[in-house]
């Protein structure tokens, strides 16, 4: 057969077929680019893309420390809460949601409709509310109404430490007292966490995963004793209703460690609400009385009266400038130290002191003048130190100065010894002209207990954190006056409760030494009021101290205007329970 | 070969996916440790609460209990001869 004609025409069927060849060609061939293109050209790019569209970073919060008691009793902790919020934009009913939640909450109904009518993108309906609250708002399935997790700072112990532990803000800083001293420790150090998630929110296994964990905080364990720290606070809100007073202010140290076993006041104040817990602040017209979270043990300053006593007595039987036997002649009732001083009989002028009871003019020896508490005894005994050795022991014996105490914001005192003052050795030999805080007192006396030498008080005896318990850095000590005549100034402190003004202090079992305090304070014109600021402060067992206690009650009413009215009672009631806290074996005294 | 080769790519298929199950299994038990956790935090806290002084003693003074005035203790005299208890013969140590 012959070979067909140049020019001859494929047949369609054929065309066809090679053009869908090409086609499936072309078709594999631009697959085959673009696998290319992604699997080899742009491999990392992509990669990279949707490992950061899977990979979450988050911030992980290390739990903040624990504070406990000397007994392990928890003082403050931090749990999950919920915080609940509301989208307004989602809110339907803006109304009856605010009173829906506002009756479970118990907020304000008004405030709460103010916010969820609001143009901002998210408001707070309350923040760190408990689970089991929130859930109960949850479950009331209120369409833009939501929660997210916020840790909350809970006190267990409620009012009974707030002096002590302080408080936290909102974002669980530190505010006052331990929260604040130890905040660093207690914050503990974030970590971080990457991971990769699917669409669901889950950790993808075997996926990247980075993570930094959090260091908790260190937790703190305490010098307090619970208990006794409940019933001193106890005490001080009974003496607060007997004697009508201002304010209420216990401390009892440990004598031979400075460990702080209790510091209360009065009234006391929650520190979740910073409230105080006073009847007389309802409805009060100034909201900072109300606000009185401060800590006057640590804090507080005045002027100490007849407990400054010990420090002048102790320091002329130190520097052999008397015994307790040496008498001194003529003790008078009234002392001028300036001519004229005591013109009238009820106007004391600068310079001018007097015995708190009238008594005709005698040879008192140094004991006697201790144990009644001798105004003008006690300056004719510092008379024979001088001014300067004076201001030495009051200094050696802390006043003046922080102890250094691990507490916010600690005051110094006072030691008013202005040059070219006449009177103000005077003065501060019995305790005015002077301001010292209530654990500056405590300490002193505590120094007297511990044979003399002065020690560091502390609220902190150790911390916890991930490594083991770690214990904090010594105290310091020195020696302030020798044991012989510390011996003798608690015999002289003994004789003060067993025979002087301060017999209410006296306890069964035990036998107790200390010193009443009366000071008038100080007027808006600059004159010494009636008003009065009554302390007690005393050590026990005498044989071998264990514990002091200083109590201070501010602006009792005039039936309890002294010391040995209204503090020894109240020093008595604590002593008896810190030594059996303590177990402390009676030495068998009998008042 | 074939056959080897087959089986061991199923294998290895089985032990990638029996692996992410185990990883999904140990994501929900730290999940569950995490609730465990809290809840005995929140178990911690409660006992706290309920052994705060100032809960219990209104409640002791409601049921007629009293801080005792004075505390008695017994002191036992450890002789070379043994104890000698108090309240039997010989010196009274208690108090």
């Amino acid at each position: 057969m012959a070979a067909p004609k140049a020019g001859r025409r494929l047949q369609p069927s054929k065309v066809r077929v090679a053009v869908i060849g090409l086609v499936v060609v072309a078709a594999w061939m631009g697959m085959g680019y673009r696998l290319v293109q992604i699997q080899v050209v742009q491999a990392s790019d992509l990669a990279e893309q949707g490992l950061s569209q899977r990979l979450v970073s988050r911030d992980l919060a290390p739990q903040r420390g624990k504070i406990f008691d000397r007994n392990g009793e928890l003082l403050a902790m931090t749990v999950q809460a919920q915080s609940i919020f509301a989208v307004p934009d989602q809110i339907e009913e803006p109304l009856w949601v605010a009173q829906q939640i506002g009756g479970l909450l118990g907020a304000d109904t008004d405030v709460l409709y103010e916010r969820l009518t609001s143009d901002r993108d998210f408001v707070y309906i309350k923040r760190q509310v408990e689970d089991v609250v929130a859930n109960e708002v949850l479950g009331l399935e209120i369409r833009g109404v939501f929660s997210h997790p916020e840790p909350t700072r809970i006190y267990p112990a409620g009012v009974v430490a707030s002096r002590v532990t302080g408080f936290v803000n909102i974002d669980g800083d530190g505010q006052e007292g331990l929260e604040l001293v130890y905040d660093d420790g207690l914050a503990g150090t974030p970590g971080k966490a990457e991971f990769e998630r699917d669409l669901q929110g889950r950790v993808i296994p075997q996926g990247f995963s980075q993570i930094v964990p959090a260091i908790p905080g260190v937790d703190l364990n305490t010098t307090i004793d619970l208990p006794l720290q409940y019933q001193a606070q106890q005490e001080c809100l009974l003496a607060l209703e007997q004697t009508h007073a201002l304010s209420c202010w216990v401390v009892v140290l440990e004598v031979e460690t400075g460990a702080v076993l209790a510091m209360v006041g009065a009234p006391v104040f929650d520190p979740v609400t910073r409230q105080t817990q006073d009847p007389r602040c309802d409805g009060a017209e100034d909201p900072a009385l109300c606000r009185a979270f401060s800590n006057f043990t640590v804090r507080g300053i005045y002027e100490p009266g007849s407990t400054q006593k010990l420090i002048t007595v102790a320091a002329a039987l130190e520097e052999g400038e008397v015994s307790i036997g040496t008498v001194i002649p003529e003790v008078s009732y009234e002392l001028e130290l300036r001519e004229d001083a005591c013109r009238f009989a009820d106007d004391e002028l600068f310079g001018c002191y007097r015995d708190f009871k009238e008594h005709a003019t005698e040879d008192m020896s140094v004991a006697q003048i201790f144990t009644k508490s001798s105004n003008i005894g006690t300056i004719r005994i510092a008379e024979t130190l001088g001014q300067d050795r004076l201001i030495q022991y009051i200094e050696a014996f802390g006043l003046g100065a922080k102890t250094g105490i691990d507490y916010t914001v600690e005051a110094a005192g006072i030691l008013n010894f202005e040059a070219g003052c006449m009177t103000c050795w005077a003065s501060a030999a019995i305790g005015y002209s002077v301001a010292v805080t209530p654990l500056q007192m405590a300490a002193a006396y505590a120094a007297i207990g511990n044979d003399g030498i002065w020690i560091t008080p502390h609220l902190v005896s150790s911390k916890t954190d991930v490594d083991g318990e770690t214990q904090v850095a010594g105290m310091q000590t020195r020696r302030v006056v020798s044991s012989g005549t510390s011996l003798l100034m608690r015999e002289l402190l003994a004789s003060v409760v067993e025979k002087g003004t301060g017999a209410a202090a006296a306890i069964d079992g035990y036998r107790v030494g200390g010193k009443t305090g009366t000071a008038n304070k100080l007027g808006a014109d600059g004159r010494y009021t009636e008003t009065t600021r009554a302390s007690f402060v005393g050590i026990a067992p005498i044989n071998d101290p264990k514990i002091v206690v200083a109590v201070l009650i501010d602006a009792p009413s005039f039936d309890y205007r002294t010391g040995g009215l209204s503090a020894a009672p109240v020093f008595a009631a604590v002593m008896e329970q810190a030594l059996h806290r303590l177990g402390v074996t009676p030495d068998g005294y009998e008042r | 070969m074939v056959l080897i080769g087959v089986v061991a790519f199923l294998g290895l298929g089985f032990a990638r996916t029996s692996l992410d199950r185990s990883a999904f299994d140990l994501a929900e038990l730290n999940k569950a440790i995490g609730e465990e956790t809290a809840l005995n935090r929140q178990m911690n806290l409660e006992i706290a609460r309920l052994v705060n002084p100032a809960r219990i003693a209104p409640l002791a003074e409601e049921l007629g209990l009293v801080i005792p005035d004075t505390t008695n203790q017994l002191l036992v005299d450890l002789t070379p001869e043994g104890p000698v208890v108090a309240g039997t013969e010989g010196e009274d140590r208690s108090q």
